[in-house]
């Protein structure tokens, strides 16, 4: 393709006389605006965009965005992302200088801020030789993270054998850590109006933060949309698991017997070859929940999740347990919407909100459903470790955990408590074990874990 | 000399408006997003990739774009398994043996197996050796596997194949290229830098009455707003598996005007729903609806 002849010209005109009237000017703020917001957005992109900008001209803001959007976001999940940086970035000229004015002020007030963070970072009375921008981060460090800075300096400073030698010690310290923390937290670029813009897009673009939510908490109409939420997790992941494990490559090998068979009608010219096709093994999942008592809250999102994935895959096996094992599988049967479902199961089932006996359910499954433990199938364990008999429990694990692929449990405890449990101890020993208390977790769980 | 590749810049320089009233003829209705994406496609000369819900009329794009440029279009259907022999070329086996098995008994002398009359073109290589710049469309591409993505990711980058006993061909001229996903599976980042991006979401109800009065000109203008707004609701509102598309909008239209409609009720849809939803949980959700609180008066509350 062509350069569009105005491009060049237009360019070095742009690095002739930069100003914030300039389209180029614009556009490469714009997309550094999109980089700070998370977009991955590369200068072959840009380039594109300004060809773009070239070819439908500035004069309709809707062409504009069109434009924008086509060449600098490459992904359907991105667009509300960038419409509202759009919307943000590209206002009407009198909204411009009412911004400007309000990021003059703003400019003032973080000068002021600065002089006083300077006051306070001291060493031994004497300012302490940091950048602007280093200033900048201590600000945003939040209240516990400036007084602890301001502790370790106050700490530094006195005691015997210190001497104001030490100061650049102390001083290189401080600045390794506040450049550390600005690293992690995403560079500012310094310009007021950019940095402003950006937190604005950043909080707007924030992912559901329900999926962060400890499931156990959840009241009245977010427990409605959590619960459609894992509708829609599950059918996302089943889809991919369906995809990944049918047959990716026709045969490639061809098949003898077959071949020759088929062309004795030939004369023995092989015309018509038969190829042999490769079997693919999709991994088998046995799932086993707790829905005792202490786990009521959660089962509910385990079987939502689970009649999610059994929808559509067919190779999983589901089981129940509290004081006893009931096999769910067969109320998962293709078709039938979940509220009946869940019905059905909780109808028939005696088990729900009982206590908990893993021993006896691990040998129910040993026993009466040895045929589902093969050596390619995964056993996955949901449950807080919270049973009668823990040592009994985990010794039937690890020997059911011998005849399948691997065990993976999914604790809903959070993983802080986990240290002073005896029996997480004990069955981490037998399995491998992963927090499991909100959406994103379950999520995470199931993309690498049973899913790789 | 104003030789073929002027005339290709020539035909290529129509303007955005002109795209438009192309669309328009052929009863495409188009927002400005989409016409500007297809534009920049064509000028910039780069692959247009579309995403969307299934039914918001990405391959039709395709094909409207075909006819309005007035050339052939080339499709390539993906899916699981699709290798480089299907898409790209294959060698004529059987045809190859037979011509062995006539040198041999007719003692003709020996003949290159290897040449282009054995050559299978499967949609791809057919793209690059076109005579006329055709429209190339790669149908679902997130269907295919990461191995083939990458090679199909090649292929739009140079345009050139390289067909070890031939030699290399190269593009006549470079195909408009229209990719399609739904998104089944994340695509490489490196396919999707190469395109420009158009996600086309279902229409709004003013932009569906539009197409329906372009696609189904028998539909009275109120009724055909009733069936947008109707068809928004379901859409928006009710949580069905799979959401009525375009075309089952206008199939649903073309019927209720058969049967004589010409003001919409709830027993209406209830009696043709069959038509839009095409799964027995969704169509009983919607009976529920309609016996619960009535679906006509919510929608057009709604819209």
């Amino acid at each position: 393709m062509r350069e569009p002849p105005g491009l060049r010209r237009g360019l070095a005109e742009a690095a002739l006389t930069p100003g914030p009237e300039r389209v180029e000017w614009n556009l490469a703020r714009f997309a550094h605006l999109l980089r700070m917001a998370g977009l991955r957005v590369s200068s072959a992109e840009v380039l594109d965009a300004a060809k773009a900008l070239c070819l439908v001209g500035v004069a309709h803001r809707d062409r504009v965005k069109a434009s924008l959007r086509a060449t600098l976001i490459k992904s359907g999940q991105d667009v509300p992302l960038f419409e509202r940086a759009f919307d943000l970035y590209f206002v009407p000229v009198e909204d411009k200088r009412a911004r400007a004015e309000f990021y003059r002020r703003q400019r003032e007030e973080q000068a002021r801020r600065r002089r006083r963070a300077g006051q306070e970072l001291v060493f031994q009375t004497q300012p302490l030789d940091l950048r602007p921008e280093q200033l900048d981060v201590y600000l945003r460090l939040g209240e516990e993270g400036q007084r602890r800075l301001r502790d370790f300096l106050d700490q530094s400073s006195s005691g015997a054998l210190v001497e104001a030698r030490h100061r650049s010690l102390v001083e290189n310290i401080v600045r390794g850590h506040l450049d550390r923390h600005r690293r992690e937290t995403g560079a500012p670029t310094g310009d007021e109006e950019l940095d402003a813009l950006a937190d604005e897009v950043r909080v707007e673009s924030e992912a559901d933060p329900l999926l962060y939510q400890d499931l156990q908490g959840l009241e009245g109409p977010e427990l409605d949309r959590a619960v459609a939420l894992v509708r829609r997790l599950a059918r996302r992941l089943a889809t991919r698991i369906s995809r990944r494990y049918r047959l990716t490559r026709s045969g490639t090998q061809v098949d003898f017997r077959r071949t020759i068979r088929r062309n004795i009608r030939f004369g023995g010219i092989p015309l018509r070859l038969a190829h042999r096709r490769r079997r693919v093994k999709r991994p088998r999942l046995v799932l086993v929940a707790d829905v005792s008592g202490s786990m009521a809250r959660y089962s509910r999102f385990v079987l939502q999740f689970l009649y999610g994935l059994a929808s559509v895959v067919a190779c999983i096996e589901s089981f129940a347990f509290s004081e006893r094992l009931e096999r769910l599988t067969p109320h998962f049967a293709r078709g039938r919407p979940f509220a009946r479902t869940m019905a059905a199961v909780m109808g028939q089932s005696q088990i729900w909100g009982g206590g908990t006996d893993l021993a006896a359910a691990l040998e129910t499954l040993e026993t009466r459903y040895a045929g589902k433990l093969t050596p390619d199938s995964v056993l996955v364990v949901v449950s807080d470790t919270k049973t009668v008999h823990p040592q009994a429990a985990a010794a039937l694990l690890d020997r059911v955990g011998r005849r399948v692929k691997d065990v993976l449990w999914l604790n809903t405890l959070p993983r802080a408590e986990w240290r002073e449990l005896a029996s997480v101890r004990a069955f981490q020993a037998c399995a491998r074990m992963y927090e499991c208390n909100t959406l994103a977790h379950l999520e995470q769980v199931i993309t690498r874990q049973m899913l790789s | 000399m104003a030789g073929g590749g002027e005339e290709e810049v020539e035909r290529l320089a129509y303007s955005l408006e002109w795209l438009r009233s192309a669309f328009e003829k052929d009863g495409y209705i188009a927002g400005e997003e989409t016409l500007v994406s297809v534009y920049l496609s064509l000028r910039l000369g780069k692959p247009l990739l579309v995403e969307g819900p299934p039914g918001v009329g990405k391959t039709e794009l395709a094909k409207v774009l075909a006819r309005s440029l007035d050339t052939e279009l080339i499709r390539l259907q993906c899916y699981e398994g699709l290798d480089e022999n299907k898409a790209l070329y294959e060698w004529n086996y059987q045809r190859q043996l037979l011509r062995i098995q006539l040198a041999r008994t007719g003692g003709e002398g020996e003949q290159d197996l290897f040449a282009e009359e054995f050559l299978l073109e499967r949609p791809l290589l057919r793209a690059i050796r076109a005579e006329r710049k055709p429209v190339l469309l790669v149908d679902e591409v997130d269907k295919t596997d990461e191995e083939f993505e990458a090679f199909l990711f090649e292929v739009l980058s140079d345009f050139t194949v390289s067909v070890p006993e031939l030699g290399t061909l190269r593009a006549r001229q470079i195909p408009v290229v229209v990719l399609t996903s739904n998104n089944e599976r994340e695509l490489s980042d490196g396919l999707r830098r190469r395109c420009i991006y158009l996600y086309i979401d279902f229409p709004t109800v003013e932009k569906e009455v539009r197409i329906i009065r372009s696609r189904a000109p028998e539909v009275a203008e109120e009724l055909g707003r009733e069936i947008a707004q109707t068809v928004h609701y379901l859409r928006s509102q009710l949580e069905v598996t799979r959401r009525p598309s375009i075309a089952e909008t206008l199939d649903w239209a073309r019927a209720l005007v058969a049967l004589d409609v010409d003001r919409l009720s709830d027993e209406h849809l209830g009696r043709t729903a069959n038509l839009l939803l095409k799964s027995r949980d969704d169509l009983e959700l919607l009976r529920q609806e309609i016996g619960a609180r009535g679906i006509l008066g919510k929608a057009r509350g709604d819209a």
